[in-house]
């Protein structure tokens, strides 16, 4: 095995060692399960973040949208609230 | 006086990768080393760390005896004949997970560490669920074993943030089970592998070796770490050596050079 991988290396027939399509592939693995979040963690969140809001605005509760999404390896939270005023100092 | 001690949970989230192995080894360097070590079994219903230390036929009350209070803790604490420093709570065999609750467990501790033990070893059973509960509520440090293969660290990535919320932070990591050779020839995740995927906040403790030892010394009833001339008996006693604050270089797995006889004595050995 080893002398097969030496020959690949020499001649540029290299095709990934497992050790390294174990790795690439945990690391997605890992980054996908560290930003999953539960329902009812994620209800919490819109919960606090509405009350924090909602001391400084008058918030269109109709129309929240909060969900979480994705793009190659990055997560990203993504709210849009819409306002209908500041409230008054 | 009773929070002098050490509490370390040993867990790893999958089962299988050697934890109840680790958790007797270390265990039995710890006491070779002078320390007064208690080992709980925290495996209600799945009793095997007195397998790995032989002394699965010297066990009248187990911990739900205590927790329920049919025997004082002294009475089912199992006395090691090799080494009196040690000494085992075993686990129920007849019973589940929920014949215990987290603060039974922290009572139990609190008492073992009034009895003077200095360190006290919580083997975690598989999974995240209540008995992963039980066995970190008492602890105060956690290690995390994992095996050189994808899903035994993505389990331990997932531990690590569950003994975050126990307020268990900055556990440390045995990688168990490496094979140097297949690592040498691209066909295992190294060492440096496994720390990197999984971050800063884990400490490398120690790394053992895949060893058939393991397998002839438990099926002995012997820990392996009693063992002199083996590498992974070496491995965990410098594990415990580590824990006992000693700055320690890790082993060296690589296959030696066995030098010109060697190889003659092998080309022999092979024709």
């Amino acid at each position: 095995m080893a002398m097969n991988t030496l020959f690949d290396r020499i001649f540029g027939r290299s095709e990934k060692s497992s050790r390294d399509i174990a790795k690439e592939r945990l690391v997605f693995a890992l980054q996908a399960d560290r930003v999953t979040i539960n329902p009812a963690k994620m209800d919490q969140v819109r919960q606090e973040l509405f009350a924090v809001l909602s001391r400084h605005f008058e918030i269109d509760s109709t129309n929240l949208d909060f969900s979480v999404e994705r793009e190659g390896t990055a997560t990203a939270l993504v709210a849009s609230i819409p306002i209908r005023r500041v409230k008054a100092e | 006086m009773a929070d002098t001690g050490r509490v370390i949970v040993i867990t790893s989230g999958k089962g299988g990768v050697g934890k109840t192995t680790t958790t007797a080894n270390v265990g039995m360097a710890l006491a070779q080393m002078g320390e007064k070590v208690a080992m709980i079994d925290a495996d209600i219903g799945l009793r095997n760390l007195d397998l790995a230390l032989g002394l699965e036929n010297r066990i009248v009350y187990d911990m739900v005896d205590v927790v329920e209070g049919r025997a004082k803790l002294r009475s089912a604490l199992i006395k090691d004949k090799r080494n009196q420093n040690l000494v085992l709570l075993p686990a129920a065999q007849t019973r589940d997970k929920s014949a215990v609750n987290p603060e039974q467990m922290k009572q139990v501790v609190a008492e073992l560490q009034e009895e003077g033990y200095t360190f006290v070893l919580i083997d975690c059973p598989a999974g995240i669920e209540q008995g992963f509960r039980n066995a970190t509520a008492g602890a105060n440090e956690a290690i995390v074993v994992t095996n050189p293969e994808m899903s035994s660290v993505r389990d331990a990535d997932r531990i690590v943030g569950l003994l975050e919320a126990q307020d268990l932070r900055n556990p440390r990591l045995i990688v168990n089970r490496i094979r140097p050779r297949m690592v040498k020839v691209q066909e295992m995740l190294a060492v440096e592998d496994v720390q990197e995927v999984l971050g800063n906040a884990v400490k490398l403790l120690g790394v053992v070796p895949d060893d058939e030892a393991i397998i002839t010394s438990t099926n002995r009833g012997e820990p392996v770490s009693l063992l002199e001339t083996s590498q992974s008996g070496l491995a965990y006693r410098n594990i415990a050596r580590r824990l006992r604050g000693e700055e320690v270089p890790f082993l060296d797995l690589d296959e030696k050079d066995p030098g010109f006889f060697g190889r003659l004595k092998k080309l022999f050995a092979a024709g």
